[in-house]
């Protein structure tokens, strides 16, 4: 943060210290017994969740103009706020403009400000989620993400598969959910390392969410598993979509860091709740399951 | 020549064990001293190759790991890593093994280097090989992680010795926490609820060839093992407690006959066991129950045998004290 945002955190301070310095010159210290204390823990409250939102905000952000809105605007709130406080402790005579006159400008100032700044805020989520519509459609909670692929876990998929179950038996159509399993993937992580085997995983998400529709959200169950859900999709259709997913990561030369190019394959398995099944979300995965192990038992037989 | 370590003992070399642990977190970009912090083990010493840790540190050191990288799936992802991994003559032993059953025996023989927290039991009938898992310095905060990485490390490793999937089948003795995990790292095997912590295999898959194995690589590793670690403890305190309990049974039980075994006073042993938080009455009745649901469920004798044999008065008794223990009545297993 201080070294994305040194300016904005070196103005912030000379403006707080300028307003401290100014109310000293103008004015004196006022005796213990003339301070109200409620007075200074309400404002000083205020002062103090203001310059927290602006931690948050300088935190989480990178620079750029909607970073600077929000600053500035979240800065000026807290300037303001921050010379009420200072009237408590310093007795400025009346009429003078930095009695009371600062909060007054500076509080709407910062507030018209955070406006527009989140008003470009919002545009600029707009596009994410448009971007980020196939991992999470109309629900975001970054608890259940997944760290590594940054789509929805085990817990987002079950939470998600039954809401949308849900709505499509209202609608009276039928759902599918699609599982799909990288094939020995334990040999690349092996042969490769770990590493590679993380980044294969990311951007082996990132391809199958080039090749969903708009309505299809993609989870990660675990591991090399990932999930994905077919709203509005009967066996035959989600059949061609599974279809066109095992021969796009088929078709994925996956470059290591060495610039080797390793191919992989998928088996799949799926399920399809048709309407008006009484299916539990849990049911329908655990029957995916079992035609995935089924698939892969005739790719590589194990032991009986 | 100590016949256990301690939870305090240095024991651990930490390019052994705790190293998948480390290295997992900095595969993700866990900075070292966050990791390390509160454990006592610094990245320096750690890197010298020289370094052996307490157990109660490497606990530490798995409780940070779940601080770090609190997602369901670190333990599983610490187990595929384990193995083969820098396990000295044990690990050789181990990997090098001709046969799934040389392999799972290195294992229990060298439990002490290659999975000092949790000690695995081989025990075999005539249709199962039974890999039980027991404490082995504490019963901790994070027996399900290590429970999951243990078991995860067997079966990535007896996968790749054998060069197939092998039809493992898991019992767990809380509820399935996390049932994706179990279904894409174990399979569709998993019983959990059963109130104790096994793998098993049909016995006859034992005999299945490891092609990369090679016998004599493993009679030598065996061999330089047993020069080199013979004089090392073979169990952690818990688990070696449990250990004599267990050969005592169905004969006599007290807290004096296994002080007097450890040549140890009464007064020193319930102190012992106090350090690694626990207590004769409890270490008695966990083995207890675990030979209890093992008869009743292996070897079907009745109640009033069990009952007979684990020193309790009637199978009245027998069957009330069960209900304490599981929460179910031994005729519901």
């Amino acid at each position: 943060m201080i070294r994305l945002h040194k300016w904005k955190l070196l103005a912030i301070a000379l403006a707080t210290n300028l307003t401290i310095l100014l109310s000293l010159a103008v004015g004196d210290i006022k005796p213990w017994a003339s301070i109200d204390w409620l007075d200074i823990i309400g404002e000083g409250g205020v002062s103090l969740l203001a310059a927290l939102w602006l931690v948050f905000t300088l935190n989480s952000r990178p620079t750029g103009s909607v970073t600077n809105l929000l600053s500035l605007g979240l800065a000026l709130i807290f300037v303001g706020t921050f010379q009420d406080l200072m009237d408590e402790v310093i007795a400025i005579e009346d009429g003078l403009f930095l009695r009371g006159g600062i909060e007054s400008t500076l509080m709407p100032l910062g507030l018209v400000v955070l406006t527009v700044g989140l008003y470009h805020w919002h545009k600029e989520q707009l596009l994410f989620t448009e971007q980020r519509r196939k991992r999470e459609q109309d629900f975001r909670e970054y608890r259940m993400q997944d760290t590594l692929t940054g789509l929805g876990d085990a817990r987002f998929l079950k939470q998600q598969l039954e809401a949308l179950q849900t709505q499509c038996q209202l609608n009276h159509q039928p759902l599918t959910l699609l599982l799909l399993d990288l094939d020995h993937f334990d040999q690349t992580n092996r042969r490769f390392g770990h590493r590679e085997g993380d980044r294969l995983l990311r951007e082996l998400g990132e391809l199958i969410l080039l090749n969903l529709r708009r309505c299809d959200l993609l989870c990660r169950y675990a591991g090399d598993r990932f999930a994905v859900v077919l709203p509005n999709t009967g066996e035959l259709l989600a059949g061609q979509l599974a279809e066109q997913l095992t021969r796009a990561v088929e078709h994925f030369a996956y470059k290591t860091n060495q610039g080797e190019t390793v191919y992989h394959s998928v088996s799949t398995g799926m399920a399809t709740g048709a309407d008006k099944s009484e299916d539990s979300a849990q049911a329908l995965i655990e029957r995916a399951t079992l035609r995935l192990l089924a698939a892969k038992d005739l790719k590589a037989p194990r032991a009986a | 020549m100590n016949l256990w370590y301690d939870i305090d003992s240095p024991v651990i070399a930490a390019h052994e064990f705790p190293a998948v642990l480390i290295d997992l977190a900095c595969s993700r970009d866990i900075e070292p001293d966050k990791l390390l912090r509160g454990t006592g083990i610094f990245m320096d010493d750690f890197l010298s190759g020289q370094l052996t840790i307490k157990p109660q540190q490497c606990l530490a050191l798995i409780g940070n790991t779940q601080k770090w990288l609190p997602a369901a799936d670190t333990a599983f992802l610490a187990g595929h890593r384990l193995y083969p991994g820098n396990f000295g003559p044990a690990g050789t032993a181990l990997t090098q093994a001709p046969n799934l059953m040389e392999a799972l025996q290195a294992l229990q023989a060298y439990g002490f280097i290659l999975t000092p927290l949790l000690t695995p039991r081989l025990s075999l009938d005539s249709e199962f090989a039974y890999l039980y898992w027991h404490e082995s310095c504490a019963e901790s905060a994070h027996s399900a992680f290590l429970r999951h990485m243990m078991m995860t490390a067997v079966t990535s490793l007896c996968r790749r010795l054998c060069g197939l999937s092998l039809p493992w089948e898991y019992f767990l003795p809380d509820e399935a926490q996390h049932p994706e995990q179990y279904a894409v790292n174990w399979g569709n095997r998993v019983r959990a609820g059963r109130h104790y912590t096994a793998m098993r295999l049909p016995r006859a898959l034992l005999s299945t060839n490891c092609p990369s194995g090679s016998a004599s690589m493993a009679m030598i590793a065996r061999a330089q093992c047993e020069r080199t670690l013979g004089s090392r403890p073979a169990l952690g305190f818990i688990a070696f407690i449990d250990q004599c309990i267990r050969k005592r049974l169905p004969g006599h039980v007290s807290l004096e006959l296994v002080a007097d075994e450890l040549q140890m006073s009464p007064a020193t042993l319930k102190r012992k066991l106090k350090k690694h938080g626990s207590h004769f009455q409890q270490r008695y009745d966990t083995v207890r129950k675990e030979l209890a649901i093992e008869w009743l469920t292996r070897k079907q004798l009745d109640v009033e045998e069990i009952a007979l044999r684990l020193h309790f008065h009637d199978s009245r008794n027998l069957r009330r004290a069960f209900k304490r223990w599981t929460g179910v009545l031994p005729s519901a297993l």
